[in-house]
């Protein structure tokens, strides 16, 4: 049979409407096969602004016959468990059947039309929908994310009518068409006349149909007026869950507003109007590419120059504000921004972020960081950070160097941004997120649960970020250390036990972030000891995995682990080769002797790939001795001689990695 | 088209007469000093509780940061807005929104209307809503707003507000750039009078009062008693008078802000201050 679903209702929020139709279609899915309910071809699922939409076209007319054998009570139970098995199962005593001691009732669940279904199938689905945020109204037993106003159930043509007290409403075979150019009522009688009704109607039923529509357009729009359209991937999807049934325009910037920075165009443009910024020979035309809901006239289009006109006047006003005094000059006004009540002003932070930094440029950079922070910009559009002080700073001729930091030092910002790469930004980072971990952890305020108001667990993979960009050795403690005397220098007074609750607190950021691309054991290998070089633990821990990966890898860490398995606690010391006997112990000697001398110094100069080559050249030689020498030997002096042997690869092993934290 | 284009009074005339048709208590502003539409009693406070309610009423708006000296088209200390407030939420609350428009003049064909997600929340008040904001080609005109509690209770029935920025409709209505611009009597020549005939001078002499002249110790002074006589007035049980108090409060602390004088760590303690007086309101209607 085919079903045609649709709830229909006040416009959902752009940004769900993505999730949504996922989850849509997953909770019937999940309803169809708990019920049996056997589909011959995947269901499918549509969202627009105002509708979510199930096809599916081949479903079954009813819900398969189950067969289930249910075990009752042991044979010569008590009557009474008998009798209540018989009454819960329905089944009576003379279909019992004896097995293995135990009665048994075959119970035959009958299939169910479909038709008996969907109103709970529908129930189910309503009243799990995981919406980021949803609301009660009045008629409607359950939340929904915005009022539900009407539901269409057509099942093979026919209407499927029943109540939905979720939503407070009973269904029926209707739809409607576009809200303002086609409102009337549409009768349904199949999926394939539903979607090509609604189209005559102008609603574009599938969110990717009009997504392609509008990029398509602008495309096309722009091509015809020699400018570049750039996909904006974040707005496309905004939009195409904003309308109905898209229609592109191109509207004017006026030319007064074009001397403002792009940063500032394309934020009053893209952020706060939904507008496209378009190109013209890599820069900025003057003109604004538009999606709307109905057809674009020249009043309409009229409208949304004076929109931007209006946001932009107000931007060149702050614009203009702001360039009258240089970045500098507001410094002072950082002591009334109040960074926390227990870690003083943000002019103190920036005081020691000038402490912590060295370079006189980090330090000039780290002065005029959060100055833009007080501009009539930023004030406005906060979004813009970083971006203004740069802009600002280059105008007002601070080094380009500098000017460039204080947008830098913002980056990396979340999982995929890149960190910056030149210098002054990249110190300014570390020392921004240092200040802020050592901060709040110094006054208790660890993240918990899912509660991080201060973005700590942000600052932590930053730190990490940064050190592996840098990719070379670098003390993690040395920065913590500076900031908390940087703290100190300003009588603010942090728990004595801050760095270890910081760097530990980085560690467990690290391993979590090693874990997404190698097995936990092998971090735990690398991150034994408490966390000082990130970088170096990072390089360690994958040069571990590329050993484990290898044949010898594993042959090593078996050999590793029946060395352990003999040590068992036995004390160690140096072998002497006076009590060596065979030439196999000999050799296992001679090339440990030779071999950990050279590990260690690749250790100390960091080149674990060649150190990791060395440790698996070593199989060979382990591999020869247990295949000879019998460790146990009932010569005692020979035995302790071998177990001092065997203790000593074990150290050149774990000079590498903690063996022993690995599994097999 | 007629040429005569719909005037602001004349805008405001007919929502009320369409709102009146629906059954809504017309009201008028609420005689002291707020900041929203929503500020007023008969919104704030009879959100809340079982009681049919439906009401409809300008409120004039204070926002003393947003002045301009009368310099900025589209920002003033002193604004309109239209307030609905419909208790319970009708079946069909977007149409009559939308009809309300054409009563006004709006050709719905002819304007890109979207609703455009917007929740309110004010934890302050303990109060949140889920909603839109209505845009018109790219310009906000109207928050739309179904209540879902208010001073940290839950509103059953739940209510929807409308609050309508009427000088944006009035420039899409009149085709105009600036608020100032806006007819407002509907007359032409020698007889017409502009927002900006009635509130130029006005804007001029509040954006410098505001800024420049307030005395501050007397607002502070003006702030302290308000907050006490809101909490005594509470003791005694007389909470629409306690919360007249608390919006008095509410707005000296704009004044406040405004000068300039409130640094970032007093202002939130000044906020949690005004907070407490509107929660507890709330919570002593209700109780």
């Amino acid at each position: 049979m085919e079903l045609c679903l649709e709830i229909f209702m006040e416009e959902i929020p752009a940004r769900m409407q993505r999730q949504a139709k996922i989850d849509f279609l997953q909770l019937f899915v999940q309803e169809f096969e708990s019920l049996k309910l056997k589909c011959s071809s995947k269901p499918e699922a549509f969202i627009g602004p105002r509708r979510m939409t199930l096809h599916a076209a081949d479903i079954a007319a009813s819900s398969e016959t189950i067969l289930e054998e249910r075990r009752g009570p042991k044979v010569g139970a008590p009557d009474a468990a008998l009798q209540g098995f018989l009454k819960s199962s329905g089944v009576p005593q003379n279909e019992l059947i004896q097995e293995n001691g135990y009665w048994f009732a075959k119970i035959q669940q009958q299939g169910k039309p479909l038709q008996e279904l969907l109103p709970s199938i529908l129930d189910k689905v309503l009243r799990s929908m995981p919406w980021p945020t949803s609301m009660r109204w009045p008629g409607a037993e359950h939340t929904w994310v915005r009022p539900i106003r009407n539901i269409c159930c057509v099942l093979d043509g026919k209407e499927i009518i029943f109540d939905v007290p979720a939503a407070g409403l009973k269904t029926n075979n209707l739809t409607f068409g576009h809200r303002f150019l086609n409102p009337q009522q549409i009768t349904v009688t199949s999926f394939a006349q539903y979607r090509q009704s609604l189209n005559a109607a102008h609603v574009m039923l599938d969110l990717e149909e009009r997504r392609f529509a509008i990029q398509n357009d602008l495309q096309k729009i722009c091509q015809t007026n020699q400018l570049t359209f750039v996909a904006d991937e974040t707005l496309l999807d905004e939009v195409a869950g904003l309308l109905e049934y898209p229609f592109v325009g191109l509207g004017k910037i006026d030319d007064k507003f074009m001397h403002l920075p792009g940063a500032v165009l394309s934020t009053s443009m893209r952020v706060h109007q939904k507008y496209f910024t378009i190109l013209t020979n890599d820069t900025f035309a003057p003109h604004f590419g538009f999606v709307a809901n109905v057809l674009i006239n020249e009043h309409m289009t009229a409208g949304y120059e004076r929109v931007l006109r209006a946001r932009l006047s107000d931007a060149a006003f702050f614009y203009d504000q702001d360039m009258k005094a240089p970045l500098e000059s507001r410094l002072d006004a950082l002591k009334n921004i109040i960074f926390h009540a227990d870690l003083g002003s943000v002019y103190q932070k920036v005081q020691r972020l000038e402490y912590c930094a060295t370079d006189p440029k980090v330090q000039q950079a780290a002065m005029l960081s959060k100055c833009d922070l007080l501009t009539q910009m930023v004030g406005e559009f906060p979004e813009l950070q970083g971006v203004m002080g740069e802009i600002y700073a280059k105008a007002q001729g601070v080094p380009a160097d500098i000017a460039i930091a204080l947008k830098g030092y913002y980056q990396p910002q979340g999982a995929n941004d890149a960190s910056p790469v030149d210098d002054i930004s990249w110190t300014l980072s570390l020392l921004d997120k240092v200040d802020n971990l050592v901060g709040f952890f110094g006054i208790g305020m660890k993240p918990s649960g899912s509660k991080d108001p201060y973005g700590l667990r942000r600052s932590a993979l930053g730190i990490i970020r940064l050190m592996l960009q840098k990719n070379t050795p670098n003390s993690l403690r040395n920065w913590l250390e500076k900031s908390v005397q940087s703290y100190q220098q300003q009588k603010v007074s942090l728990k004595s036990d801050v760095i270890e609750t910081v760097a530990s607190f980085i560690a467990e950021r690290l391993s979590a972030f090693l874990k997404a691309e190698m097995p936990a054991d092998h971090v735990h290998a690398v991150l034994d000891k408490p966390l000082d070089d990130i970088w170096q633990t990072v390089e360690r821990a994958r040069a571990l995995k590329d050993l484990l990966q290898s044949e010898t890898g594993t042959s090593l860490l078996s050999a590793y682990r029946r060395v352990i398995g003999i040590l068992k606690g036995t004390q160690i010391n140096k072998p002497d080769e006076k009590f060596f006997v065979l030439d196999v112990e000999r050799a296992l000697y001679a090339e440990l002797m030779q071999t950990m001398p050279k590990i260690d110094a690749h250790l100390k100069t960091f080149a674990f790939k060649e150190a990791m080559t060395l440790v698996a050249s070593l199989k060979p030689v382990i591999d020869n001795f247990f295949d000879h020498a019998k460790v146990m030997d009932d010569d005692l002096n020979i035995q302790q001689n071998r177990l001092n042997l065997l203790g000593m690869l074990q150290a050149t092993l774990n000079a590498f990695a903690n063996f022993s934290k690995l599994e097999g | 088209m007629n040429n005569q284009p719909i005037s602001f009074q004349e805008i405001i005339l007919r929502l009320q007469q369409y709102w009146a048709n629906y059954g809504c208590v017309i009201l008028q502003p609420y005689d002291i000093e707020v900041g929203a539409g929503t500020s007023h009693p008969a919104t704030l406070i009879r959100a809340l509780g079982p009681d049919l309610w439906n009401t409809a009423y300008v409120q004039p708006c204070r926002r003393p940061t947003d002045g301009r000296y009368g310099e900025n088209p589209n920002r003033t200390q002193l604004y309109y807005q239209f307030q609905v407030l419909l208790k319970p939420c009708p079946i069909n609350p977007q149409e009559l929104y939308l009809k309300s428009l054409k009563t006004i003049g709006f050709d719905l064909n002819r304007h890109d209307m979207r609703f455009v997600e917007d929740d309110w929340e004010n934890p302050s008040l303990g109060a949140a809503g889920l909603g839109w904001e209505v845009w018109c080609d790219g310009m906000e005109i109207t928050q739309y707003t179904y209540f879902q509690q208010v001073g940290g209770i839950a509103c059953d029935p739940v209510p929807v507000e409308l609050t309508y920025g009427l000088e944006r409709i009035a420039t899409i209505v009149q085709g105009v750039e600036s608020h100032f611009d806006i007819n407002w009597n509907g007359k032409s020549g020698a007889e017409c009078l502009t927002y900006r005939d009635v509130f130029l001078r006005s804007e001029q002499e509040f954006s410098a009062y505001n800024f420049e002249h307030a005395d501050v110790e007397m607002l502070l002074r003006h702030f302290s008693d308000a907050e006490k006589e809101c909490l005594s007035l509470l003791d005694k049980k007389l909470i629409l008078p306690a919360y007249e108090q608390c919006l008095k409060a509410n707005h000296l602390f704009n004044m406040l802000n405004a000068r300039g004088v409130i640094s970032v760590t007093e202002r939130a303690a000044y906020m949690a201050r005004v907070r407490n007086l509107a929660k507890s309101s709330c919570e002593a209607w209700i109780g």
